[in-house]
Formats: structure tokens, sequence, C-alpha cells
């Protein structure tokens, strides 16, 4: 299998922000309840308003290494 | 686990495009080398010139779906300011490259309009593609 020794950074898990604007809120909706459904991760509410390094509408969901191969594609 | 992939096309493996230029070159040519060293997947010649969709010169590195768990995270942290295109094979190229496509760094531009919406030619898949 793979060396990981090329790998010296330690990765602890995954966010993935999900960007919306007015015209796509109703998908991103739709995208967070599937989510929340299916994945068994831990989901955020939609974020209307900028927040932290993110200018735009966004939500967020956690994920764990492990999951990385199931939710990314 | 529950069935996420229920509603998604099928996905017979993935390409990685890495993009450089005369000046990167150097840096995509280390991180050939050291992906070929650690990590069993087929890796592309340096294009030099535009090839197919791609703007700019790339290599290409194809991967089976087993792989994308140790590969993508590689390439996340070890890319070293290069852009880099990962995309899944499905049977539709044009939507591989384009809704599908995941991208590491800054996005570049695609030729979409010079591929057609089918499939991949059997070497262009990995080899342990499960069809």
């Amino acid at each position: 299998m793979t060396d990981t020794t090329a790998q010296p950074i330690k990765i602890d898990g995954y966010h993935a922000h999900v960007y919306y604007d007015t015209e796509t809120r109703p998908r991103a909706e739709r995208l967070r309840e599937t989510i929340a459904a299916t994945l068994g991760v831990e989901v955020r509410e939609l974020s209307d308003e900028p927040r932290g390094p993110h200018p735009v509408s966004q939500f967020r969901f956690t994920f764990t290494p492990a999951q990385f191969e199931n939710i990314v594609p | 686990m529950t069935n996420v992939s229920a509603g998604s096309p099928a996905v017979y493996g993935y390409h990685a495009h890495v993009y450089y230029n005369a000046e990167t070159f150097p840096v995509a040519e280390k991180l050939r080398e050291t992906l070929a060293a650690n990590f069993p997947v087929e890796l592309g010649r340096f294009s030099g010139e535009q090839v197919g969709p791609h703007p700019v010169p790339q290599f290409q590195i194809i991967f089976n779906t087993a792989q994308f768990q140790s590969v993508v995270p590689w390439l996340m942290l070890n890319r070293e300011g290069l852009d880099i295109l990962v995309h899944p094979l499905t049977d539709d190229m044009v939507d591989d490259h384009s809704v599908y496509a995941l991208w590491l760094g800054t996005p570049i531009k695609l030729k979409l309009d010079t591929m057609q919406r089918r499939g991949y030619r059997a070497e262009l898949l990995p080899m342990e593609a499960s069809r």
C-alpha cells in the first residue's frame, strides 16, 4: 500500500463549505437536508451572512478522514 | 454505511491533471517523481503544450476509486502552488471536466467544446477499473 511517510502533515478531519446566493439558496437547502439525512456527518445551519473568511452565504459540514472517500466524490 | 451513491453516475476511476508553465516546470517534475515513488498510479507525460480541453501544459495521473482517499488528500497538501483538476471518469467526459470537477488551487477555463459526451478509451481508464 501507499507509503504515507511522504505525507508528514497529519489530517484530523475536513470541513466542506457549500456556498450559495439568493438564487441558489433552495438548492443549498435541499443539499443540506440530503447530507444531514444520508451522510452521518455534523451539518451546520445555513449562514446567510458573511462569516469569518467566507464573504458569501454558506453552510458547513465536518467529516473524518475515513469519510473522505465517500463524501468528496 | 449509508448508500450515498444512490442517484450518482457510475465512476470508473479518476484523472488528476497537474498544470504547469515554464517557470513551474521544475516543481511539477519533482511532484511527478514523488508521486511515482509513493503511489501505484499511472502517470502521463509532461504534455509540453495544450492538449484536448487543457489550454496549458499538464501531466495526467490516472487512479482508481480505492486510491481516491490517499491520492487526493496528498495532492491537497503537496501541490506546491500548482493548480490541479481532479475529475471522475463517468460516461460523459464533458460533465466530468465541468459540473463534476474538483479543483485544487485556481480553476482554469477548459476548452469543453473539444470533447464529446461519451466515456473514455480503455487506456485512459485505470487498469483496475471495475466496469
